[in-house]
């Protein structure tokens, strides 16, 4: 009897309820949390629903030997997590970006790739910020990049530049990204009049299929060329779309912009959020990445908008453009542009603006994709 | 391997941080050469698609240059490539025996000899021998 009741009580001492920390009840509540808003509101689910399992997952509190942990080497966890850790995941998720965007509204508006550009500012700013308050220039860097809204770029910057932190950098830019609605809006409409918002652009003219082959092959030569330690995203980007624009490999586009960005963001999001273990996550640095976050988009929102209106002075009036599209200057594809579509709508119902934000939207995915290689060769 | 190693920065990150820290403590250098490569890049792509927009839309055109004109090669004519009158004679035989080792030599011999001296083809820059087809033969 004696046995049975050590045998129960050893069997105890492995189970999760007895190695059960509040911390660990903290995460597992959040990642409960990010489940339901990703069900109920709707906010970037495909992401959110994996992420906030995988926290579940990796706040299980498990005793060491076991080796399922995420940290534990050779646990299936583990290996999985080899593609966010070395950077693998990042350059295929965006190799399905590429596949499954279309760049026409940038091509027929090109000076609209300089909104791109501006955003990137926040970027930067949030970096001078983090500085400040006592982070590394490495750990700064993968936290500013939280302001181009773009996740792979935050996971494969900061695997690269703060391992440590990467958990807690994820988290905040796909939270941001979620809420992209809820903090760009005010934003803009604080820095528009009602006579800016009203703006009507012309439409963009339509696209050869010639000029949409020529756009990735140039593009990413000229962006490779300026900034190589910005390749392997910049080029997964480029060849995802000339995939799709070369008229010849569909197949190869389908399962580039569908089971494979699938798969890809399923592996990405449940090993980012099992990453977020208790004892690595749950510290004072998390907070103030996520204020640094905030402050990062917020940045780049207003240098996506002030900037517009900074190409408004030099604009002829029938070439004005909207300055409710400055804030897709980050690359939250497609919501940011929603947002403005949105906008727009709500002050004059005629005047679309989707087609017009998608450009510094997807100059975004490109501008953001440089700032990270420019991080990487300065800190790298 | 335990958490920590896993997550430590690499070497070469620590040093190049170190370095960045003690130029530029307050981001300021780092952040105004960033910034202007990302407008650099990006206004580099700016110039490139308005040119090939203008390019392809015919706003711009493109100097007419003037190539010299080639002359559509006319094959050369060689001397004749007709068969001896003994490759024609083994060939006749090899088509008209019964199927035979003999058959197989008559037919090996006069397609030895028609490829490998005789036979050239002569139209310019069009080549429907291929090479390995014919060690395979003389093998």
């Amino acid at each position: 009897m004696n046995t049975v009741i050590e045998s129960l009580q050893q069997f105890w001492q492995y189970t999760g309820f007895a190695n059960m920390t509040y911390q660990h009840l903290i995460m597992v509540l959040i990642g409960i949390a990010f489940i339901t808003v990703a069900i109920k509101k709707d906010w970037e689910p495909l992401l959110l629903v994996p992420i906030g399992f995988g926290m579940i997952i990796g706040n299980i509190p498990i005793t060491e030997g076991l080796n399922v942990g995420i940290y534990e080497e050779g646990s299936v966890l583990n290996i999985l997590y080899q593609g966010v850790q070395k950077g693998w995941y990042p350059p295929l998720i965006f190799l399905g970006i590429g596949a499954m965007t279309d760049f026409s509204a940038l091509i027929s508006q090109p000076r609209l790739m300089l909104i791109g550009a501006a955003a990137q500012i926040g970027i930067f700013g949030a970096y001078a910020i983090a500085l400040q308050l006592g982070f590394t220039p490495a750990e700064a860097g993968a936290i500013g990049i939280i302001g181009g809204a773009d996740g792979p770029t935050a996971i494969f910057l900061s695997s690269k530049l703060a391992p440590h932190l990467m958990g807690a950098i994820a988290v905040s830019a796909y939270s941001y990204m979620a809420l992209v609605p809820v903090i760009q809006r005010p934003i803009m409409l604080m820095l528009t009049t009602k006579k800016e918002r009203l703006i009507r652009m012309k439409p963009p003219r339509a696209v050869s299929q010639k000029e949409k082959i020529i756009f990735p092959i140039v593009g990413f030569i000229l962006t490779a060329m300026i900034v190589p330690s910005g390749m392997a995203l910049l080029g997964m980007l480029f060849f995802g779309n000339l995939l799709k624009e070369s008229g010849v490999t569909k197949r190869l586009a389908e399962t580039a912009r569908g089971p494979l960005i699938d798969v890809v963001t399923i592996l990405i999001g449940v090993t980012v959020g099992c990453s977020t273990q208790a004892d690595v996550f749950l510290t004072g640095s998390s907070v103030k990445i996520f204020v640094l976050g905030l402050l990062s988009f917020v940045i780049a929102t207003m240098c996506g908008v002030l900037f517009v209106k900074f190409m408004n002075l030099f604009c002829k009036p029938e070439n004005k453009i909207n300055p409710l599209i400055g804030n897709a200057g980050v690359s939250a594809v497609p919501d940011a542009a929603r947002v403005s579509q949105n906008a727009g709508r709500e002050f004059d119902k005629s005047n679309h603006l989707l087609m017009h934000a998608m450009a510094p939207n997807v100059a975004g995915v490109i501008g953001s994709a440089v700032a990270a290689g420019i991080l990487l060769s300065f800190l790298g | 391997m335990n958490t920590f190693v896993l997550l430590q920065v690499s070497e070469q990150v620590a040093i190049k941080s170190a370095e960045m820290a003690a130029k530029d403590p307050h981001g300021i250098i780092i952040t105004a050469v960033s910034v202007s490569v990302v407008f650099f890049a990006l206004i580099i792509l700016y110039f490139a698609y308005t040119f090939i927009g203008k390019l392809t839309s015919g706003q711009i055109k493109m100097p007419q240059i003037k190539l010299p004109s080639f002359r559509k090669k006319s094959a050369v004519k060689t001397e004749s490539v007709h068969p001896t009158p003994e490759e024609m004679a083994a060939i006749a035989l090899a088509l008209e025996s019964k199927r035979s080792g003999e058959v197989y030599a008559a037919i090996g011999l006069a397609l030895h000899q028609h490829m490998n001296e005789k036979v050239h083809d002569n139209e310019s820059y069009v080549i429907t021998i291929k090479r390995r087809h014919c060690e395979k033969l003389q093998n």
